[in-house]
């Protein structure tokens, strides 16, 4: 039994990220016609993401890092990592900008929590409208409040067994009644049904450390810690069950 | 043995392969070289279907051949990404109740969609004899350690060449057949005498 551990966005100030999927090639060597035949065995891929110095500038940011470094037992335990990237969502457009979060939701009547913070809403609203089977790789979705889709876009889905996983859009055919049809990479991790939620905002998956040590950090003198984490996809046993 | 389908994706220059390996123990260990799950249908060992996990990744699959003119053979399959629960299984008793069992090595291919294009060709079946772990040393404490658990097989021949670890000791007796009582009071046996039988007479 491991934990799964979520690891809050706003610790991960990057200075750079590169989410991508690992292939793993099999290059026999360059043939007489100078053509190199290449064969893969690894069935679709598996996500890596490379953070490049994760700013850690408060001792409360700090402390959030080591709290999740200790619980993460050297990777035995696997963390959510959300990957927000802001540049490249299909973000609404509201006005000339693109809408990435909403202000502070209160309550009905009006009231904030007691601490003056509201709730949280994710801004882009879509949806699964035709189920998929196990390693499917093509997906019919709904965007009921987005952008426009190009390919290149990152959502996740929350599995029932496979917990949070994430995706990448490859091609996408906009249908006449609106929908979309999207080429996704990696195969679906788990089967999915109609009217299952795609996170665009912050797309989640489960991540650990590449070494045992992977999220160790170093403080400068000056109070800093720039971590620079590899993070692979993991899975625990109950999942592989 | 192949379709149209798979023809054209070999005719292609690139291949996307999927190794599957069968183990006949209880629960039967499915396993595939890719990520996550997979469902290959139904295919000549599988007769309903099942799923095959991916399981870290088997990290090679050996050369093999067929069997030629009665030269046997005997491939290790090694394991790595092993989980606390294999490992357990490989090192504790579980461990013996491999030994004898049907192991199967199949592959298929996969279309450019990552799709299966045909069921699981078997293309070797093997008796598994006895898994082994190995670990490596480090001298240094950044290094991580890394184990990988080793699965010894061979064909029905192999076992003519050299003998299975097994011995006639009740345990060994009992996992051949569990109620046979055979083997019970071997370890009242003394060894290192010599029993002294009657002189032939001159």
């Amino acid at each position: 039994m491991s934990e799964l551990i979520y690891v809050p966005a706003s610790l991960l100030r990057y200075r750079s990220v590169e989410p991508e999927l690992s292939a793993r090639v099999i290059a026999p060597g360059l043939s007489g016609a100078g053509v190199i035949p290449k064969m893969s065995v690894d069935g679709g891929g598996l996500w890596t993401i490379a953070f490049g110095e994760i700013q850690l500038s408060t001792p409360a940011h700090r402390q959030a890092w080591r709290a999740i470094n200790a619980m993460c037992d050297g990777g035995v335990n696997k963390l959510i990592i959300p990957f927000v990237d802001l540049p490249h969502q299909p973000w609404p457009i509201v006005s000339g900008k693109p809408l990435t979060s909403y202000d502070t939701i209160p309550h009905d009547d009006g009231s904030l929590f007691s601490d003056g913070s509201g709730y949280v809403q994710s801004v882009i609203d879509a949806e699964i409208v035709t189920s998929a089977a196990l390693r499917s790789t093509s997906l019919r979705i709904r965007m009921n409040y987005s952008g426009g889709l190009m390919g290149g876009e990152h959502f996740s889905i929350e599995h029932p067994v496979m917990s949070h996983r994430m995706y990448r859009i490859g091609r996408v055919v906009e249908r006449d009644d609106g929908d979309f049809d999207v080429v996704i990479r990696p195969p679906l991790r788990e089967a999915v049904s109609g009217g299952e939620i795609l996170d665009f905002d912050a797309p989640k998956s489960i991540f650990e450390p590449e070494t045992p040590g992977g999220l160790n950090i170093g403080t400068d003198i000056i109070g800093m810690a720039r971590p620079s984490p590899m993070l692979i996809e993991g899975f625990t046993s109950e999942m592989l069950a | 043995m192949l379709n149209d389908a798979e023809y054209a994706a070999l005719d292609g220059g690139s291949y996307r392969i999927a190794y599957f390996f069968r183990l006949a123990t209880t629960p039967i260990v499915r396993l595939w070289c890719g990520i996550g799950k997979i469902e290959p249908g139904v295919n000549a060992i599988d007769e309903t279907g099942a799923v095959y996990v991916g399981f870290g990744e088997i990290t090679d699959i050996p050369a093999f051949r067929q069997l030629i003119n009665g030269q046997a053979e005997r491939v290790d399959f090694t394991l790595s990404g092993v989980t606390p629960e294999i490992l357990q299984v490989a090192s504790e008793a579980d461990a013996p109740a491999v030994k004898g069992k049907d192991c199967a090595v199949g592959f298929a291919l996969m279309g450019d969609d990552w799709q299966l294009l045909g069921a699981v060709k078997w293309i070797r079946r093997y008796t598994a004899d006895f898994l082994g772990i190995s670990q490596t040393v480090t001298e240094n404490v950044q290094d991580p350690i890394m184990r990988t658990v080793t699965l010894s097989v061979g064909s029905l021949m192999t076992g003519r060449r050299r003998p299975g670890l097994s011995y006639f000791t009740d345990q060994d007796q009992k996992r051949r057949s569990p109620t046979d009582r055979f083997c019970e009071r071997t370890t009242l046996y003394t060894q290192e005498r010599r029993k002294k039988w009657p002189k032939v007479g001159d």
